[in-house]
């Protein structure tokens, strides 16, 4: 073995880390090499001196203040639970006077009203309705309009079909009234559609 | 492995066991936090943020290796991701005389001839302070090693361990780390020489 590679070796060496046979090489090497053993000897001091190094003291209340700092992450952590969660929102609402039971009947009730209001729209205006016979079978879609208003005509819910034409031929539909106030759209085909006074949208 | 942890995947936290660890083991860890981070200020936040993190993962932690060790693997992750966040901090040249006491005095540097018996060497405070500033010096990765086996006589196979790499690594940065500190110090050893006018 050559001083260059000794030298790597040096410090495992020193900190006997090395497998047997090179120990053993290197062991014969420092014996009759004097630069390779001053270099030796000099790493040899150098970690000496670290392992002499005074012990550093820390302050006498670390150990409270690393307890305090796990208790505090531990604190932090149980709010996080969704039991703190449910308590911290029930805190906040009490803070405006108002109970969650309370604050969920009022959601119920508005989306109740809602969901009223959006599934039973509101009928047409009362003198177009009275305008029409419901009891008498029209003869088109002009005849059934007639006298109302045009925003009263467009809120008649008409078939897909009649949307895109302007006239209502009774070749297409047979025209009888319905039950309460609507008359049916009968196709030969026996589909079946429903002219309402009540607008779905 | 016990029914609690198969069902869900963890064991509950036991914070009497890790009170008795900090107890042992606070004063070890902050000497080691000392080295790295060279000052009272960072080695106490290196020591509560690594404590803060083994008990994170307590649960994780394998009772059948010594909790010295895991913990130091932790601190070790810390200081280094934590430096490497930080800008440059300025480094003490050794070059310069260190400052002194209450009266404005300068230490005067008096290093042990490496030649001279090792065992009769005793570190004075200047020497102490020049080789903590040559530590501080060091890349993270090599100081690390190097206090964990010179101050804490760390076995390279739980060196490489703890820091995740292989034996190889740990024995290059070990010998590099030290020639490097040597280096420093013994630069500093003839530049005080020639300020003393002690040129053998």
């Amino acid at each position: 073995m050559n001083c260059r590679k000794v030298n790597q070796f040096l410090s495992a060496y020193m900190d006997g880390e090395l497998p047997g046979v090179e120990h053993r090489q290197i062991y014969e090497h420092l014996n009759r090499c004097q630069d390779c053993q001053r270099e030796y000897d000099s790493l040899l001091q150098m970690k000496r001196m670290l392992g002499s190094m005074r012990t550093a003291h820390p302050a006498l209340d670390l150990q409270t203040r690393i307890a305090y700092a796990i208790s505090w992450e531990e604190t932090q952590e149980a709010n996080r639970t969704p039991d703190m969660i449910f308590m911290r929102l029930r805190l906040a609402f009490q803070e405006f006077f108002v109970t969650p039971q309370g604050l969920g009947l009022g959601l119920l009730t508005f989306l109740g009203v809602f969901a009223v209001l959006h599934q039973f729209p509101l009928p047409l205006d009362r003198a177009a309705d009275s305008s029409i016979d419901w009891q008498k079978t029209p003869n088109s879609i002009s005849e059934l309009t007639v006298g109302l208003a045009p925003s009263a005509q467009e809120r008649f819910v008409l078939p897909p079909v009649l949307r895109t034409s302007s006239a209502m031929p009774q070749e297409i539909f047979q025209v009888r009234p319905g039950r309460d106030r609507t008359f049916d759209l009968i196709q030969p085909s026996e589909q079946h559609y429903e002219l309402s006074s009540w607008r779905t949208r | 492995m016990d029914i609690a942890r198969l069902l869900t995947g963890t064991v509950r936290k036991d914070r009497r066991e890790f009170d008795q660890l900090v107890n042992k083991c606070h004063r070890q860890a902050y000497n080691v936090a000392f080295r790295m981070t060279g000052n009272a200020a960072d080695a106490e936040d290196l020591t509560q943020e690594s404590f803060l993190r083994a008990y994170r993962f307590f649960d994780r932690y394998d009772r059948g290796l010594p909790f010295e060790n895991w913990l130091f693997r932790i601190m070790s992750r810390v200081f280094i991701d934590e430096l490497r966040k930080r800008p440059k901090l300025k480094t003490q040249s050794l070059d310069q005389p260190l400052s002194g006491g209450d009266d404005g005095s300068e230490y005067v540097l008096e290093i042990p001839d490496f030649t001279s018996n090792p065992e009769q060497m005793a570190l004075s405070h200047a020497l102490e302070e020049y080789l903590q500033t040559a530590l501080n010096a060091l890349p993270e990765e090599f100081r690390v090693s190097v206090i964990l086996a010179d101050i804490e006589c760390l076995s390279y196979e739980e060196i490489a361990e703890l820091m995740n790499c292989s034996l190889g690594t740990v024995r290059s940065r070990l010998h590099r780390g030290r020639k490097m500190l040597r280096s420093k110090i013994q630069t500093a050893q003839h530049k005080q020489s020639l300020l003393t006018g002690d040129i053998r």
